[in-house]
């Protein structure tokens, strides 16, 4: 029974946060975070997986439970909170990277942050910002730890990638890979 | 200070009087006491925050409020854990004959651990977005609301859990201020992974 709860509860977290990160994709304009091409849809599956796992958990048998028996105390509770976030976060990182697997293909440089998530999908995003550091330029002088200094300041100071031209971007209707259904 | 333990203990019984009257009521008011609905939303709700922004600048201010708030539900529970040390307050439906929608704890009552918490998070938030802030404030309220109503909490527990939550949530957006830039550094490097 105690281990059943603890299961339930990272569940319901694991789904729930899997929902909120559709929410905030489709409210924020995140592209490279959505499961849809549509924002309705992404958001409508977002709002259905959280109500969903909310309504499971706390419908599926009763909760109010001392943590001396079925229940979770409140360090129990934050841990699998963060450990369910942390889960849903991988899981829609990795499913979205490769349902985006195109978009952005053709641009050269991102804005740092969330941000370049508008434009492409995380995997790609991620290896784009380590890039410099991982495959510096022939004749560039720059150490790799030099590199890696650098995007950290950018982020540190909002700054945005020196070669990112928003102007750069296709528009959707040519973006390889999408339009075919 | 006997008036206002008899204020204290004549709420709750009031309050307490509302339980099996009205069916929806009692099972609305068993899901928000739970230990479970409200934090979980509230956390949610931080969690939503994260992302909430339309350049860089604002949603580095949420996401450092919803650091503060994080750190300060930390500190707050903290604070009550050691309290406890010091006071012991018998739960109201050890003293009152009282219906119940929760399980009866063992623990001290003053001061009340959800409000420190839920207080300290919404407290966070708010210093940095209003409404935000509000929302979450109205969930913690909810969530004491339903725990005095229970039977679980007097209202002067619910009082002091919730001063103690927002000073704390008060001295940790004070305190990140002047521990500048480590907290620039954390959400630097979540930016650096293309997560803030």
């Amino acid at each position: 029974m105690s281990e059943s709860f603890v299961l339930d509860y990272f569940l319901l977290v694991f789904v729930a946060s899997c929902g909120l990160y559709q929410i905030a994709a489709a409210w924020n304009r995140l592209r490279g975070l959505m499961l849809f091409e549509s924002r309705g849809l992404t958001f409508v599956l977002g709002l259905v997986l959280w109500v969903g796992a909310f309504a499971w958990f706390f419908l599926s048998e009763p909760r109010n439970m001392p943590d001396t028996g079925a229940g979770l105390t409140g360090n129990e509770q934050f841990g699998y909170f963060f450990a369910g976030g942390g889960a849903g976060l991988a899981a829609t990182l990795l499913v979205t990277s490769l349902r985006n697997w195109n978009l952005g293909k053709g641009i050269d440089a991102l804005p740092t942050g969330l941000d370049a998530l508008r434009d492409t999908g995380y995997t790609r995003a991620l290896f784009r910002g380590l890039m410099p550091i991982l495959r510096p330029l022939p004749g560039d002088r720059r150490t790799a730890f030099a590199a890696l200094r650098r995007r950290f300041k950018d982020a540190t100071t909002d700054r945005t990638d020196p070669g990112y031209n928003p102007a750069q971007i296709p528009s959707p209707a040519t973006r390889p890979g999408e339009g075919d259904g | 200070m006997d008036t206002v333990l008899a204020a204290d203990a004549m709420i709750v019984a009031v309050l307490n009087q509302g339980i099996g009257r009205w069916t929806v009521l009692d099972h609305a008011a068993y899901l928000v006491v739970s230990d479970y609905f409200i934090p979980l939303t509230i956390c949610f709700w931080m969690l939503g925050l994260w992302f909430r922004g339309d350049s860089p600048v604002s949603r580095g201010r949420h996401q450092r409020a919803v650091l503060a708030a994080a750190i300060s539900l930390g500190f707050a529970n903290l604070a009550v854990l050691i309290l406890n040390g010091f006071f012991f307050r018998e739960r109201p439906f050890v003293h009152m004959e009282l219906a119940s929608l929760f399980y009866e704890p063992t623990d001290s009552s003053f001061p009340a651990n959800p409000a420190a918490v839920a207080f300290a998070a919404a407290g966070a938030i708010w210093l940095a977005n209003r409404r935000a802030g509000a929302v979450l404030f109205l969930l913690a309220g909810l969530w004491c609301l339903a725990r005095v109503y229970s039977g679980l909490f007097y209202p002067t527990d619910i009082l002091a859990g919730a001063l103690i939550g927002a000073g704390m949530a008060w001295l940790v957006t004070a305190g990140m201020r002047r521990i500048e830039p480590v907290p620039t550094w954390v959400l630097a490097g979540a930016r650096f992974l293309h997560l803030a």
